[in-house]
Parts: structure tokens; C-alpha cells; sequence
């Protein structure tokens, strides 16, 4: 196969942020490398001179969305009760019995400057917190968070209730926020 | 009268996002009233920045590999 030379370019400079972006939603990493083939090879049809006049990473990252959601659908769609990701409720953890927070676990707000938001170390902590989210918890989560799907897609294409989804969101958007700061903002003098 | 726990999960579902007035009434009264939801809120609206940036930072393409003697190869 000929590909021209700005397409072959274009390809290895984006294979790889391609790559990892795939891997927070599908594994292993084999399947993730087969939907970012699949992407660059959409794009291979596609005249150059329209390529060029459009946003490349918007462009590649939005077929590259849908070649994941069709991964996801196919491999997740008869799979039915989401209720077992919430088995270990945090919940129980974070709460009494009459709703409110239990002593000493509610986070206090975090204070640390901006620029220190910006760092290698700190977004090595995000992905730590990220990939510590339960499979099913983080599917539903990285589908709406950086696919950015809306709700009824993320229902659609996993198969769950809103009901299930909103425990998903609900369930990642806290043990994240935790995560962050008992291993960052707790430790990080202002 | 909302509960901490109900507060936090229409916070964190995105449920309180998409709701009526006097749901959004409930909750900002609820916010008032108990400082460990204040917090919570103001580091959840933190979050949101935190993740946007990591979601840009996960698709910047690589950098271009360096060079033995240290500069990096051209474009």
C-alpha cells in the first residue's frame, strides 16, 4: 500500500497518543492497537487536500470514537446487571446510617496552587486514580469523561439503566476526588 | 431536608446538573448549611478542570525522538 507522505507522518506522530487514549477504554492493549489501526486506516481514503483544511486531532480523535464505541458495543452489549460493580459500597464508608458524612473522611477543599496542578508527577497521580476504578465503574465513566458521549449513548452502547449509570458517575467522580486527595492535596504544602 | 449522602450523589451522577429550580433550590440551601458538601463541591468542580486537562494531555502527540548528540530530530 502507497501511503502518501503526510499521511505516513501523520500516523506516527499520533499513533502513539491515539494508542493511549484507546487503552483507557478497551483492553488489552492489542484490541486497543486494532481500533487505532482501524482509525488510520479510515482516514487513508481520505483526499489529503481535505485533511488539511480540517482540525487533524479533532478529526482523527473523533473516528477513532466511534471505532472504540463500536468495539464496546459489540463486546459489551449482552452483558446485563451493572450491580456488582457497586459491591464494595463506598458508600458505607463515607456515610452513616442517617446520611451524613462519617467523622474525618469528608475531604477538606483543596488549596494547592495552580501551577503545581500543571506537572508530570501530578497528572501521574490522575492516572494512577483513574486506572484504580473498578472495570465497569471506569467504563461508563471514561465513555462519558473522554469519549464524551452523552448518558443515553454511554446506556445505549453498555447496555445499562440511567439508573446503573448514575451509580457508575457517581461512584467514579468520588473514589477519584478521594484518590486525589489523600495522595496529592494532602500531602502538598500551599 | 437533603442528606449529605443524596447531596453527593446528585452532585457526583450529574443528576443536579440537569435539574429543576427547586431541586437545584434544595440543593444549594443543603450547600449553605454544611461545610464537608461546600468542600466537596468546590474540589468537584476542580475535578472537572483537572480531568479536561488530562484527557488533552493523553492526546498531545509524542514528542520527536532526540538525537544522539541531544537535539531533536526535525519535523
Amino acid at each position: 500500500m502507497n501511503l502518501s507522505p503526510s499521511v505516513a507522518q501523520w500516523a506516527r506522530e499520533w499513533r502513539g497518543p491515539m494508542l493511549r487514549f484507546a487503552m483507557l477504554h478497551i483492553q488489552p492493549r492489542e484490541e486497543a492497537e486494532d481500533a487505532v489501526q482501524d482509525a488510520l486506516a479510515a482516514i487513508l481514503g481520505t483526499d489529503p487536500a481535505t485533511l488539511a483544511q480540517t482540525d487533524l486531532k479533532r478529526y482523527l480523535f473523533g473516528i477513532l470514537k466511534h471505532k472504540i464505541t463500536d468495539r464496546l458495543r459489540g463486546k459489551y452489549r449482552p452483558e446485563v446487571g451493572y450491580s456488582e460493580a457497586f459491591a464494595d459500597d463506598l458508600d458505607n464508608v463515607l456515610f452513616n446510617a442517617r446520611g451524613h458524612w462519617v467523622d474525618g473522611v469528608a475531604p477538606s477543599s483543596w488549596r494547592t496552587p495552580e501551577d503545581q496542578l500543571h506537572t508530570d508527577q501530578f497528572f501521574a497521580v490522575v492516572d494512577i486514580c483513574v486506572q484504580k476504578l473498578p472495570p465497569k465503574t471506569a467504563r461508563v465513566f471514561s465513555m462519558k469523561e473522554f469519549l464524551e458521549c452523552e448518558a443515553d449513548e454511554v446506556c445505549a452502547t453498555l447496555g445499562l439503566s440511567r439508573a446503573d449509570y448514575w451509580q457508575c458517575m457517581s461512584r467514579a467522580r468520588k473514589q477519584i476526588q478521594l484518590c486525589l486527595h489523600q495522595n496529592w492535596f494532602e500531602g502538598v504544602t500551599p | 431536608m437533603m442528606r449529605c449522602k443524596e447531596y453527593i450523589f446528585k452532585l457526583t451522577s450529574g443528576q443536579l446538573a440537569e435539574a429543576d429550580w427547586p431541586e437545584r433550590f434544595w440543593a444549594a440551601q443543603h450547600r449553605l448549611i454544611c461545610r464537608h458538601c461546600r468542600a466537596f463541591s468546590a474540589n468537584d468542580a476542580r475535578l472537572s478542570e483537572i480531568l479536561n486537562r488530562y484527557q488533552a494531555r493523553l492526546t498531545q502527540p509524542d514528542e520527536p525522538p532526540l538525537r544522539p548528540d541531544g537535539s531533536s530530530a526535525p519535523p
